[in-house]
């Protein structure tokens, strides 16, 4: 057995396959394989523990108490109390006790939080045993920096149920029976587009009684156009894509022709590894076509700095920094950011690697790319409706300001450019390491590079950012398509089979399925890096058509859904809101592409002290465009994204964090653009009798029928609220009183949650 | 009562009419059965409430924190750090040794002294230096600790506020009022725990990124109150529909997010029912809050308010309103300090002292009011800039209006209440205010000290970002103890 080439888990899965077959399927009571005892080891296990929470203060340096954790000799040895650690017995063991906080000390890590169950079980387990030294020839690197293999999956079993599958029997669980087909069309159409299915949708969907109905409707949204936008979310999260320069000024930019590269890209399934190349080092390549071009702008996206002040040398330079460490966090999953003043701390990238990553940059120029007329026509004969639009509406100040901002948007997209990279003539990808990352600190000259640690650099890489984009997609990488799966199972799952997307180092938590992560990741590049059959492959899954229905023992055992023995359940993300409410009241446009538009937002959000930029809602149906193409100002986003946890996009963004707050609840409620919607909805629900009605409204906003007691909560409101208007002398009363209900539809929890 | 308490019992409440509703509909009860006594869940079927009080690290000296934040930074040479040295070498070119590599963000060449067209007064016991501008802070000196010495790592004004908020250049990190109310949490029920406050011509020149949460959970940001408009964004509901109707509304809401919860059990469901109640609450209490009318006319007279007006100084008087009701991080911003003197608007002769108008009355009494409420005890207040401004004139393209550059290496601000040293004079510049020669004060000192105030450790207070333990300090930042009192 080969124990370099592959860390444990795959070992516990080769020993395993000849006997599992596909035996879980009958949901055995005890696990297949005996859950093999592994035994932790002190470098692979333990020690980045202590790293972690203790050596801050038990090192060489400091000691306190005479201990220094650092080494397996010196954690043996003890400080101050000898018996540190006796092996073979957890409880006499004082590393142990301090842990747990027993034997009337304070419990370490002194005024910190105590240390996970798991991570006090994996150093007891490993006193338990003996507390040996690393025995020779395990495989010390951390499990991302191997490269992933395929494991074995029995014939006709779904790979992502098999593995998944495996671990529930291996607790005694099993998946939970298959939502119904209309939760499976609405969160099937919310994963792969961001938006609802239509009613229409629903009832063909319901309706179709054939074997591969569901995988015809998947067939049909990875098809659909709002694919790719669904998609590019993400993607401009981790860009940190903006149209605004950032910091002080927080002038507009135009870099729009990127946001339409990716969304295109993710249309027609780009490779992941082109895609990549083409954003890294589009410049590079061979006749590079104007896409190629175009797409380098996802490292113009850093901020601008043009307060009168700046120094041009600081500002390159935090540029600079910022293209190595989102570099690093987006494909690799690893914090370079760190090395930027000293060796990472527990991750193997010293500080000369990172000067090194960061030495690709220094060669690329910046410049403008200008759009042909073919590329921007379509848009401008956009802006010229609203123009149009304007003219034949009443003569007012407001007018008269929104033509001339108009005016001068068209003008500007008449001339528009895209950011773009070029490589210099001049500069080298060379550059000085800085002393304690301080700019103005240069030291010794080192040359591009890459941590070769994780892989090695070919010798038919060119030394430039083309051959780092080819070191990225390599066979021998072993973090692109990991990280990459991840990404993508965290969208649709809202949560990643690694918990932190963006770090896959050697402080993050442990995949909670090693194997699946590596099976989806060795299937993705074998596969042509495709994202569409990733996608198909996930939700075509058992795991995935799950009912998302949780019990309270369910909750007990697994309180955050780890091992996926129900489906998530999680709220849209602030787009995805919107979009939603403006489709199901029919108010959404779906047109593609071009500059942002400025949808309505209250008065006073975009004051700022020294640009004169202002804020006019468009006038035309361009303002109910979907929700990615709304002008994004760093110092002042788009204000109910902001509230449903959309970020500035001022730094990269790996995962959005999800909040439940009142702000909220009062977007949805008195939020302009949620009240017209409403009222849309209202004339939609078409109906004789007040049940139709609602019966309708339903269907629209949630893609159901609603319960006989949803009915009877739901009419009784209609009929108060029509009362209660009534007495106050509204003449519409009626109408009025379904506007409220539309708009209490919704502010349901189900009307914001994919289920 | 607490949010948990208040969550739990809406829950109950709900659950308590569903009980009975939907037996009569024949609807199997189990689930209900357990959401009735929480008690006997393994996972509590409220998730945590984030706002919750939380204990801190250790007994606390202040309990919140008004911070005053006058962005584009106020001259110390003209307010608060009086050099005669200064005024005597008025005009004269600044000698070469002390600029040698000094980096400006606008003086080219050799620069001019300039001497501070204010007079300078001791005042109270304290004996602290004040201008003329400022004759109503001059009557609390004895209240303020001041710190003559600070410094900070950036001489533009969107990184550098950015930098005094979050103790990073670059935005993406948590600000002060962020790391508090997640250390914390806020005793407040139905008021955000951390508000924003912004008077002058415009927003603070780092925008957001001063009061965002940064990598944590988003509900710990700043909430803004806005002085035009809704005071909190969509508090108001729509004309036509009064409380009676929204309440109706929710109440119907309610039931529907109940029986979708006993349904189907996410306690996410329940959070959303309460975060829903709580909105109800700002509705009502925002406008009690922001609703002026109900001070004394004294109180008006004191603050220089008048309500309906957009002020700073009305802002004063919300930020008391808000210590009142137990918001823990009140922050002001006050626009318009940036006096490089390339004209009128923004010169020390006429813009400063318009500034310090704005401003002066309201801060002081402020500081009176707090303290006759028995209030200043605990309430920290903090009144300072991003940065200094030069000893040397600007005279930018040959401008003849008197002005000064942006200077990071020796600025003032003052503290008061919370725990700090009423009447110290901490920290000394050298004779033509240029550099710190006495007790250094870094900008990551005072955010180590606010948080010590507030009964938190700076170096334990942290929150785990891409594998690596993030706090406001980064790995700086000494607790000033010469200012605790």
């Amino acid at each position: 057995m080969n124990f370099k080439g592959w860390n444990r888990h795959l070992l516990w899965l080769v020993a395993a396959a000849p006997f599992v077959s596909q035996t879980w399927l009958q949901a055995a009571p005890t696990p297949i394989v005996a859950a093999r005892e592994e035994i932790p080891t002190f470098e692979k296990d333990v020690l980045p523990i202590l790293k972690g929470h203790c050596t801050a203060c038990h090192n060489p340096d400091t000691s306190s108490a005479f201990l220094d954790l650092t080494t397996y000799e010196t954690t043996m040895e003890g400080g101050q109390a000898d018996n540190n650690v006796v092996a073979g017995d957890p409880e006499a063991s004082n590393l142990m006790r301090r842990i747990l906080g027993h034997g009337g000390k304070p419990q370490m890590p002194l005024g910190f939080a105590p240390l996970s169950p798991e991570k006090t079980e994996t150093i007891r387990a490993w006193i338990k045993a003996g507390a040996k030294p690393t025995p020779e020839g395990v495989d010390l690197r951390h499990w991302a920096y191997v490269p992933p293999q395929k494991p074995s999956v029995p014939e006709g079993a779904h790979p992502i149920d098999y593995f998944v599958g495996k671990k529930l029997a291996e607790q005694g669980h099993s998946f939970s029976p298959e939502a119904s087909r209309t939760t499976l069309i609405r969160r099937l159409s919310l994963d792969l587009t961001g938006l609802p299915p239509t009613p229409e949708e629903v009832d063909a969907f319901l309706a179709d009684t054939r074997p591969d109905a569901y995988e015809r409707v998947v067939d049909r949204l990875l098809a659909s156009p709002q694919y790719g936008e669904r998609l590019a979310r993400m993607w401009l999260d981790l860009a940190r894509y903006a149209d605004s320069n950032g910091y002080e000024k927080d002038l507009g930019r135009q870099n729009w022709a990127w946001r339409d590269y990716v969304i295109k890209s993710f249309n027609a399934d780009k490779p992941f590894d082109q895609f990549t190349t083409e954003q890294i080092a589009g410049d590079l390549l061979d006749a590079p076509t104007r896409e190629q071009l175009i797409a380098t702008g996802f490292h113009r996206n850093t901020m601008l700095n043009e307060e009168g002040g700046t120094d041009p040398q600081e500002q390159r330079w935090q540029v600079l920094v910022d293209r190595a460490a989102v570099t690093g966090t987006v494909w690799m999953a690893s914090s370079t950011g760190c090395a930027q003043c000293h060796d990472h701390k527990f991750d193997p990238i010293s500080q000369k690697d990172f000067y090194e990553t960061l030495a690709f940059w220094e060669s690329a120029d910046e410049p403008l790319l200008a759009l042909t007329p073919e590329e921007v026509s379509p848009y401008v004969e956009r802006i010229k409706k609203r123009e149009e639009f304007l003219l034949s509406s009443p003569e007012s100040d407001a007018r008269k300001a929104a033509l001339e901002k108009i005016k001068k948007e068209r003008e500007s997209l008449e001339k528009a450019t895209t950011l773009v990279l070029q490589e210099s003539k001049e500069r080298k990808p060379e550059t000085p390491i800085r002393e304690g990352g301080v700019y103005l600190a240069p030291g010794e000259v080192v040359p591009a590079g890459v941590p070769e640690n994780l892989a090695p650099w070919q010798p038919e890489m060119p030394l430039n950012r083309l051959g780092l984009a080819q070191w990225l997609t390599h066979r021998d990488n072993p973090l692109t398509a990991r990280v990459t799966v991840n990404r993508i199972w965290e969208l649709i799952f809202g949560l990643g089979i690694v918990k932190t997307p963006g770090d896959f180092g050697t402080q993050s938590e442990a995949p909670s399925h090693p194997e699946l992560l590596d099976y989806l990741a060795v299937d993705f590049r074998d596969q042509g890096w495709s994202l569409k059959k990733l996608i198909r492959t996930i939700v075509t899954s058992r795991t995935y058509r799950q009912s998302s229905a949780v019990t309270d023992a369910m909750r007990a055992w697994d309180p955050d859904n780890r091992y996926l023995g129900r489906a998530p359940r999680y709220r849209m993300e602030a787009e995805m809101i919107r979009d939603n409410a403006l489709f199901v009241s029919g108010l959404l446009d779906l047109s593609m592409g071009g500059p942002s538009v400025f949808p309505p937002q209250p008065e006073g959000i975009w004051d700022n002290p020294y640009s004169g930029d202002q804020w006019i809602t468009d006038p035309t149906k361009d303002k109910n465009r979907r929700g990615l193409y709304t002008f994004w100002k760093r110092t002042a986003p788009y204000p109910s994204f902001l509230t449903f946890d959309a970020t500035s996009r001022e730094a990269c963004t790996d995962v959005r964090v999800r909040t439940n707050t009142p702000l909220q609840a009062l977007v949805l409620m008195n939020d302009p653009v949620y009240l017209e919607a409403a009222a849309a909805l209202s004339a939609r629900m078409d109906g004789e009798k007040p049940e139709d009605r609602i019966q309708e409204g339903f269907r629209l906003v949630l893609a159901r029928t609603p319960s006989k007691e949803e009915l009877e909560v739901l009419k009784n409101y209609q009929a108060l609220q029509a009362k209660v208007f009534a007495a106050a002398q509204r003449e519409d009363a009626e109408e009025a009183s379904w506007r409220m209900l539309a708009s209490l539809l919704l502010n349901l929890d189900e009307a914001i949650t994919r289920e | 009562m607490n949010q948990n308490e208040l969550d739990e019992i809406i829950l109950k409440d709900i659950t308590r009419r569903h009980f009975f509703r939907m037996t009569s509909y024949g609807i199997g009860t189990l689930a209900l059965g357990s959401l009735l006594n929480p008690a006997a869940l393994a996972a509590p079927p409220v998730a945590t409430n984030p706002f919750a009080a939380r204990a801190p690290h250790f007994a606390p000296k202040a309990k919140r924190v008004i911070f005053l934040f006058m962005a584009g930074a106020p001259s110390q040479l003209d307010l608060f750090d009086p050099k005669p040295k200064l005024n005597q070498h008025d005009r004269e070119p600044i000698p070469e040794e002390i600029i040698e590599g000094e980096r400006f963000a606008f003086i080219k060449g050799t620069p001019k002294l300039l001497g501070s067209p204010y007079e300078f007064k001791q005042h109270g016991q304290s004996g602290h230096w004040i201008s003329s501008l400022m004759p109503h802070t001059a009557r609390v000196a004895d209240d303020l600790a001041f710190i003559h010495s600070v410094q900070t790592d950036q001489f533009n004004h969107a990184p550098a506020q950015i930098f005094f908020n979050t103790g990073h250049q670059l935005p993406g990190r948590p600000s002060i009022g962020s790391w508090l109310l997640y250390g914390l949490g806020t005793e407040s029920q139905d008021l955000p725990g951390f508000v924003v406050l912004v008077s002058g011509q415009n927003n603070p020149d780092g925008g957001k990124a001063c009061w965002s949460s940064g990598f944590l959970p988003s509900h710990y940001q700043g909430v803004e109150f806005r002085s035009k408009g809704d005071p909190v964004l969509y508090v108001t509901d729509p004309d036509g529909v009064d409380r009676t109707s929204r309440r109706h509304m929710l109440d119907a809401l309610r039931e529907m997010n109940a029986l979708k919860l006993s349904d189907h059990g996410d306690p996410e469901i329940a959070t959303r029912i309460a975060s829903y109640e709580m909105a109800y609450r700002m509705q009502a209490s925002v406008p009690e809050l922001t609703d002026l009318s109900d001070e004394s006319p004294e109180t008006h007279a004191m603050y220089g308010t008048e309500p309906g007006a957009v002020s700073f100084a009305n802002n004063c008087l919300l930020a008391r309103r808000m210590a009142e009701r137990g918001c823990r991080f009140i922050q002001l911003y006050h626009w318009g300090w940036d006096s490089h003197g390339t004209n009128p608007g923004d010169d020390i002769m006429t813009s400063l002292p318009e500034r310090c108008r704005q401003v002066d009355q309201a801060c002081a009494a402020l500081i009176a009011d707090l303290k006759q409420r028995g209030m200043l005890d605990d309430t920290l207040v903090i009144w300072g800039g991003e940065f200094g401004r030069t000893p040397m004139n600007e005279e930018r393209d040959g401008s003849t209006f008197l002005g000064r550059d942006h200077h990071p290496r020796a600025f003032t601000i003052w503290m008061a209440g919370g725990g700090v040293k009423a009447g110290l004079s901490l920290g000394q510049t050298d004779d033509l205010g240029y550099n710190v020669v006495e007790d250094p004060v870094h900008v990551h000192d005072i955010n180590a000290t606010i948080l010590h105030l507030m009964g938190m450790n700076h170096e334990r207070l942290t929150y785990n970002h891409l594998g690596r333990e993030f706090r406001l300090t980064d790995v700086h930042g000494q607790v000033i103890e010469k200012l605790i009192g």
